[in-house]
């Protein structure tokens, strides 16, 4: 028989071994979050913080406990960069060399900087930043620039610079909110508070995202177009999706990154390759080992909505793509109602990615670019075929050994070689069901997917109920990605002239042919998403204004008024001016609103095809068969103004229709111009200062007043 | 690839949709091969693998409301709203080597494989095509008749045409999109929808065939 103490040895070493291990399982269990790696970015200038990172923060001499968390090791990410070429990311990349840092963490280490500089790669150009010229310190041109700046310091330049909102940070500073998040000395125990314990990336988004949002990724001009914000959660995303698929192993005292278990690479340059497509330097151009892809999605419907039922096509889309952003968060870089931008691995399978969405009848248009990390930029897939366009035999050479590739992928269910019996009438995709879909006697045949859609969610019922027989106008709020991607380039562009009356930048055309619109589109995408809430927001209480989805934000339904139409109108040009006022307002405007008027029996299939296919302009207008056409937000301010002036009088309209016919007849200018002068100074005056029409006028006007 | 080029000049014209059940007939602007071919077997009574396009700026998009009569019941049913092409040129429409064509008709390309038949004799030719023909629509001539060389290059394709006919078109798929199309029988009695490429499919195919060339990797 054992002794008393025997037994309380044992228990106590139990006890001991059991804390042990939930203490060694706390610090295991602790992950590696990539978000943290930029946290120096938010430390005012005040803290006299060397760059943005604490690798070489004096811990000893200001008597603060160094941080042992994983999340420490990330603060090491410019550690082997060689300063004096402060963009060769080259230089002493090799992970063998990094002493400082233990085993177990140089992995994580190897791949936050692949992250770190695909996201900042693939959302800026990463050339030179701008030198002050003293030849420029004229106090007018610098005046000027703070004016198209909206700052008031030109060389404390701090805040984010959006491109569509040039004074968006001014004017959160007048209110109060600042960039730092870490103001004074006190604060620096706070930093190293965050990297030691926070638990998550949500943790750190919740408590620093008016901060993350309020600083630019870089401070330095023209870089400071971009949120630290999407720096970091692009980073972060890039980091979980290339951790899945890399592990760290050890071949005797070396450590070697591996990628499907195939690739091993020991150096970052080895695993990206050059960062350039063309350059006479050869370790610029070489071929790397890690491929990645990045992927636009498009995602469309063969759907015609025929009835309103029809409309919660949009509601299973919203529900698909919430599905595969759930469960691709970190492959999802950003999404919209119709639009997906993935981040894939070479063994990423996009016909499993998009497998419900096939299922469900959705088709899917991709363009994927495959490329070596170091130059897989947002918007490479357009240098390849411009390249290949304009026959760039230099850089195609340089593209193809690096074995870059662009392709169009187009993913649908693939249908029957022949449908013997009769096609879906709403989708034309699948055979029909062999019973039709009755509604006050007429049958239609549809197919067993549009069945299910149509019978997803009841519409609402005012639409057939109380607004029988009467005027209704549909609108939608659009943002058009492709433009997007036009206007920021251009945009860009005419930030650097800004910035060239007093910097000088040496490389301004290669900095402007560089521009990579991924983060600035992310950004400009949130404050979308913002206007659109705030638009529903301002309409909550009229029940008169309806949200046929409500899921989808985009769209909505109202039983016509002119004074709707006008509320509708100027809570858009409210908005605009609010998050987006240095966008353009005219056909190269990304955002735009389209109005439809008809009747209520006019098909819905109509207006839709209406918002898809003829809206270019800031605002889109059709009246059934009285009139479609467009305006910029300039024109559509005049004639607002001219409704608004004459709020108590009438134009006459007869006399304004004797003006069009006339004109159209004799397609005269004078002619035009001394009717109109005779008719109506307002029209007039219209007509010759901002060019618009007669008929435009009336057409607008119309709406607006009311009236027969 | 050699293709016989036939330009037709067309007055109004319906090539609709398949019938959604609704009261509209929402139209088309390609002209699919099984239209052609319907109307070549019943005017001329030959079978033809073709395809074909109206060239843009001489259209325009209108509707058309009529009400179907039950001759058995001696009854209207609801009226339907069909929307048609009509003839039309915008203000600066740049009409590339068509400026000479009447500016009051719709101008169309058709593309007839094989080219290795005569048909210069059809130059003149009238004939209808498409839908509502009782109410005058879908009248067209042909204006003239050539053979034409076309280089192949990658596109999206701007045609609608049928999976069986594409490879006498010379196209070669590189990423489809499919929709059907109908082919009727013998008799005209009934038929089959068959499988189709519909524009926006990634092909290499005569440059004519396409929107534009595009250099993606297959």
């Amino acid at each position: 028989m054992k002794s008393k103490p025997y037994y309380f040895n044992l228990v106590y070493k139990r006890i001991y071994d059991i804390l042990c291990n939930r203490i060694n399982k706390e610090k295991r269990m602790k992950e590696f979050i990539p978000e943290l790696h930029d946290i120096g970015k938010l430390a005012s200038d005040q803290l006299k913080i060397s760059k943005h990172t604490f690798d070489n923060f004096p811990f000893e001499e200001k008597k603060i406990e160094k941080p042992n968390s994983p999340s420490w090791w990330g603060q090491y990410h410019h550690k082997r960069k060689d300063n004096k070429k402060p963009d060769d990311w080259g230089a002493n990349d090799e992970i063998n060399k990094w002493k400082d840092i233990p085993d177990d963490y140089k992995g994580d280490l190897f791949i936050l900087i692949l992250s770190d500089h695909l996201a900042a790669s693939s959302s800026r150009s990463t050339l030179e930043i701008a030198k002050f010229t003293p030849n420029n310190t004229n106090s007018d041109i610098q005046k000027a620039i703070m004016e198209d700046l909206g700052i008031k310091k030109l060389d404390g330049l701090r805040g984010i610079v959006k491109l569509w909102n040039k004074k968006y940070y001014q004017e959160e500073e007048a209110n109060g909110q600042y960039w730092a998040a870490f103001r004074t000395e006190k604060d620096i125990d706070r930093i190293f508070n965050e990297i030691q314990n926070c638990n998550s990336e949500m943790e750190f988004f919740r408590k620093y995202e008016n901060y993350l949002r309020l600083t630019p990724e870089d401070k330095s001009l023209p870089r400071n177009i971009t949120s630290l914000y999407t720096h970091v959660e692009l980073v972060g995303k890039i980091f979980r999706v290339l951790k899945k698929c890399t592990c760290l192993e050890k071949c005797g005292e070396d450590c070697i990154i591996k990628l499907n278990n195939e690739n091993k690479v020991k150096s970052i340059s080895e695993a990206e390759g050059g960062n350039r497509t063309v350059s006479a330097n050869q370790d610029y151009i070489k071929k790397g080992k890690f491929q990645g892809r990045m992927i636009k999605c498009h995602i469309s419907f063969s759907q015609t909505p025929v009835r309103l039922h029809d409309l919660n096509i949009f509601k299973k889309r919203s529900e698909l793509i919430n599905d595969l952003v759930d469960r691709y968060r970190d492959n999802a870089l950003f999404h919209t109602p119709d639009f997906i931008e993935l981040f894939l691995m070479e063994n990423d399978d996009l016909h499993e990615i998009f497998r419900k969405f096939t299922e469900a009848g959705f088709s899917i248009r991709c363009v994927e670019t495959t490329a070596d990390l170091g130059i897989l930029k947002s918007n490479l897939s357009e240098k390849v075929l411009k390249a290949r366009e304009n026959q760039d035999a230099a850089r195609t050479k340089v593209l193809d050994n690096r074995k870059t590739k662009v392709k169009i992928k187009i993913f649908s269910s693939k249908p029957e070689l022949y449908i013997k019996t009769g096609i879906c009438e709403v989708c034309q995709q699948n055979e029909h069901l062999t019973e039709p879909w009755l509604h006050e006697n007429v049958k239609e045949w549809i197919c067993h997917n549009c069945w299910s859609i149509r019978n997803s969610h009841q519409p609402f019922s005012e639409y057939y109920n109380q607004w029988q027989g009467e005027k209704v106008c549909w609108f939608k709020l659009s943002l058009d990605q492709e433009k997007l991607e036009k206007w920021l380039q251009k945009s860009f562009e005419e930030y650097i002239e800004i910035i060239n009356k007093s910097y000088t930048l040496t490389q301004r055309d290669a900095l402007i042919s560089e521009f990579r619109p991924l983060a600035p589109q992310v950004d400009f995408n949130n404050d979308y998403k913002k206007l659109l809430d705030e638009f529903w927001m301002a309409n909550e209480e009229n029940i008169r204004i309806k949200k046929p989805i409500a899921e989808y934000d985009e769209l909505g339904v109202f039983l016509y008024s002119a004074e709707l139409t006008t509320k509708i109108i100027q809570i858009y040009l409210y908005l605009i001016e609010k998050y987006f006022p240095d966008c353009s307002h005219d056909q190269d405007s990304p955002v735009s609103l389209a109005l439809s008027f008809a009747n209520i029996k006019y098909p819905v299939r109509e207006h839709l095809r209406f918002f898809n296919s003829e809206c270019d302009n800031f605002l889109n207008i059709h009246n059934q068969n009285i009139y479609k056409g467009s305006y910029s937000e300039r024109e559509v301010k005049s004639i607002m103004d001219i409704v608004e002036k004459v709020k108590q009088s009438e134009i006459s309209k007869s006399a304004l229709y004797d003006v069009i016919q006339s004109f159209e007849k004799l397609n005269s200018e004078i002619e035009l111009t001394l009717r109109l002068k005779d008719k109506s100074q307002d029209v007039y005056q219209l007509y010759v200062n901002e060019g618009i029409l007669p008929e435009r006028f009336l057409n607008l006007y119309q709406l607006l007043k009311g009236g027969d | 690839m050699k293709f016989a080029h036939l330009l037709l000049e067309i007055e109004s014209i319906i090539i609709g949709e398949r019938f959604k059940g609704g009261i509209l007939r929402p139209c088309q602007t390609t002209i699919p091969s099984s239209t052609i071919d319907g109307a070549f077997k019943h005017y001329l009574g030959i079978e033809v693998k073709a395809v074909g396009l109206f060239i843009e700026g001489t259209y325009d998009i209108k509707e058309f409301t009529y009400s179907v009569r039950d001759k058995a019941l001696g009854i209207s049913k609801m009226p339907i709203f069909s929307q048609y092409l009509s003839p039309y040129r915008a203000e600066n429409a740049e009409l590339l080597g068509y400026e000479s064509y009447s500016r009051d008709k719709i101008l169309a390309n058709i593309y007839i494989v094989p080219e290795s038949n005569d048909y210069s004799s059809i130059k003149n030719l009238s004939f209808q095509m498409g839908a509502l023909r009782s109410k005058g629509f879908g009248k067209c001539k042909v204006i003239e008749v050539s053979q034409e060389e076309y280089k192949i290059k990658q596109g999206l394709l701007n045609v609608k045409i049928r999976e069986e006919d594409y490879e006498a078109f010379g196209i070669r798929v590189i990423e489809p999109v499919y929709g059907y199309l109908f082919k009727p029988d013998e008799h005209s009695i009934s038929g089959v929808y068959k499988r189709a490429l519909f524009p926006g499919s990634l092909v290499n195919a005569p440059e004519v065939l396409i929107e534009k060339e595009t250099y993606y990797d297959e």
